[in-house]
């Protein structure tokens, strides 16, 4: 039914065919599906949280005599399930390793970033004029310009860090949570509660903190499980370039990375963190839409 | 003495079409514990009234003076501390509550952001509130979408009475209910003046629920006060024909009803005019069958009816021509004067 109200509501083509494919993606999850994605996303949680619980070999370990063997061969330190880099270490157990930096960097950015937003959203909706003309065009101006070159330039001025990352990267969606939270900011602030809690009184840090940010929650949350992926992805796109996290550290974007030279001889060292790292964001971006369409299917 | 003093109070709005004035030079006061009733029809300015005397819309001219204080002349924390003296009762009992708060959060939020008590005292200020607008302690942790309209507006008049304020402004309270439940919110309203002495003004566009409330009314026509008195003088003697109009188009189940309609027709004739075109002189004139050169003219000043300083008042050039029992307008002369 969604499939064919997207198509016939749709003007933009090619955002129509995307809008098709998850509806058709949300429709095959069902409704008990959620419950395989969030399964997904406790393993990745927990393997940042206790990773020798999963990691079969220390991932540091390395072993000359067992350079890149490919998945599922093994070496006298017993099986390689994801096969080993030109160092002889256990792939799975380096994703593993990598998946706790992974994840932080990605919440931490998100939080960051949605705290920014929906902060500068409320303020921007709520008194609408001149705070709101100002703080839309400072996000559309970070839209704007190139966010990733300039983060590179960044990152390469200052020395690449985590730290850095962490700067950077929220700046890249802070624009987006403010967007979606000026909008619902401006659609309450007509609605008649909010004028019956300045008649009652309330303080306008009240009247945002108490009143609009709850009203506004779910789809914060909802936006944040989204970004999670797209902040992930774009970590791991500057972990490839070079100016994102530095060896001995790492994350599945460095993985990516460092397989990329072997390429032609060791595929798997590339193709599967990529793998890995896609499959992550698909999860997060169903599981938000997922949710999304729940809640206005609810409300 | 007046808790509630308002004093020439000019609202003006922006619209699509223009400035229009949706109040003009309202002044009334309201003595402690007396129900002041405001009736007029939708759009006449009633509500952006009270929400003037709130303090919601900023006023172009006039004052709102609250137990001696001119509301106008404070600061925005000033007057936000002033907030719980005044409460308001909001018309969609389900739009003025915050549909993430339960009952129990919404009922204590006055108390809370005015600092009133300590937890203990405000649960227990919650509970008696509750106890005396007639909801069931069982209620308290529910969310407005999981309650009755009724029950929402004894939520919304519970908030409203928490604090103990010196005004209760109730903007049309009951309007948005079923029938059935309108008499019980009334009823709830008028223990409540009874019991904690609060001083009311009741928005209605509806008569019969105004007078089962109200010491004293004021009739409301394009955001002026036409005809204002104590109940048994508005609704005894109406001097206003438009008071007239609205009096008889209140049903009743008597013998009169019929000839009562009749009448009601001739007094009210037509539609509202547009606030953006105002008629010049008599507001009313457009719509009144009595209306004559002088009211195109010249605005009527508001006039004291019977004794000198007595309460009642009326703004009409005619007002001791017309008759205040059954008015027998002249059918040829109201087609005539309505032609100008």
């Amino acid at each position: 039914m969604s499939v064919i109200v997207a198509k016939r509501t749709g003007t933009d083509p090619g955002r129509t065919s995307q809008h098709r494919v998850w509806s058709r993606l949300i429709e095959a999850l069902g409704s008990r599906g959620w419950i395989l994605l969030v399964l997904f996303l406790v393993l990745l949680v927990a393997a940042s949280i206790v990773p020798d619980v999963f990691a079969p070999h220390d991932h540091e370990t390395q072993n000359l005599r067992a350079r890149l063997l490919a998945p599922g061969e093994s070496s006298p330190d017993g099986l390689h399930l994801l096969g080993t880099d030109s160092l002889g270490r256990d792939l799975f157990s380096r994703m593993v390793i990598g998946t706790r930096l992974t994840m932080f960097i990605a919440v931490t950015a998100t939080l960051i970033g949605a705290a920014i937003g929906v902060l500068f959203g409320l303020l921007g909706g709520y008194f609408g004029g001149r705070t709101d003309r100002l703080l839309m065009r400072l996000g559309e101006a970070q839209t704007a310009m190139p966010m990733f070159l300039v983060a590179i330039l960044l990152l390469s001025l200052l020395g690449p860090s985590v730290g850095i990352l962490l700067v950077v990267l929220p700046c890249l969606v802070w624009p987006i949570f403010a967007r979606v939270v000026r909008a619902e900011a401006l659609r309450l602030r007509e609605e008649t509660f909010i004028e019956a809690s300045i008649a009652t009184g309330c303080s306008t840090s009240t009247i945002l903190g108490r009143h609009l940010l709850p009203n506004v929650a779910p789809r914060i949350l909802v936006l944040c499980v989204v970004e999670i992926g797209h902040v992930m992805l774009s970590e791991a796109g500057l972990s490839f370039l070079g100016v994102g996290v530095q060896p001995p550290d790492t994350t599945w974007g460095l993985l990516i990375s460092e397989g990329r030279p072997l390429l032609a001889v060791a595929w798997w060292l590339t193709i599967l963190p990529g793998v890995l790292l896609g499959i992550t964001v698909l999860v997060l971006n169903l599981l938000g839409r997922y949710w999304e369409a729940r809640s206005g299917a609810a409300g | 003495m007046s808790v509630l003093e308002v004093d020439d109070v000019v609202v003006e709005f922006d619209t699509d079409g223009g400035r229009i004035t949706a109040v003009d030079g309202v002044s009334l006061h309201l003595a402690t514990g007396e129900t002041l009733g405001l009736v007029g029809e939708s759009g006449c300015g009633k509500s952006t009234l009270a929400r003037a005397i709130m303090q919601l819309v900023p006023m172009q001219r006039g004052s709102v003076r609250l137990e001696g204080i001119d509301l106008g002349s404070l600061s925005r924390r000033e007057l936000r501390r002033m907030r719980h003296r005044i409460q308001m009762v909001f018309q969609d009992p389900r739009g003025s509550l915050d549909p993430r708060m339960n009952v129990s959060t919404l009922i204590g939020e006055p108390l809370r952001v005015h600092g009133i008590g300590d937890r203990a005292s405000r649960a227990k200020a919650v509970a008696e509130a509750m106890e005396l607008v007639g909801l069931p302690a069982a209620v308290a942790d529910r969310l407005p979408s999981e309650l009755s309209g009724g029950q929402q507006q004894r939520v919304g008049i519970a908030r409203a009475i928490v604090t103990d304020p010196a005004v209760l402004v109730c903007d049309e309270p009951v309007s948005a209910l079923d029938v059935s439940i309108q008499a019980q919110i009334i009823n709830v309203l008028d223990e409540l003046r009874d019991e904690l002495s609060v001083a009311m003004l009741f928005i209605a566009h509806d008569l019969s629920v105004v007078r089962h409330l109200s010491d004293r009314v004021a009739v409301m026509y394009l955001g002026q006060i036409v005809e204002t008195g104590t109940a048994s003088e508005v609704f005894g003697e109406p001097r206003h024909p438009y008071t007239h109009g609205l009096i008889s188009s209140v049903p009743r189940a008597d013998a009169e009803s019929a000839a009562r309609l009749q009448t009601a027709r001739r007094m009210v004739l037509g539609e509202l005019p547009s606030l953006l075109d105002p008629p010049s002189g008599c507001r009313y004139r457009t719509r009144c069958p009595y209306a004559t050169a002088q009211c195109a003219e010249a605005e009527p000043p508001p006039e004291p009816v019977g004794r000198a300083g007595g309460l009642h008042t009326v703004r009409c050039h005619h007002w001791r021509t017309i008759v205040s029992a059954a008015p027998e307008p002249q059918e040829s002369a109201t087609s005539q004067e309505l032609a100008i």
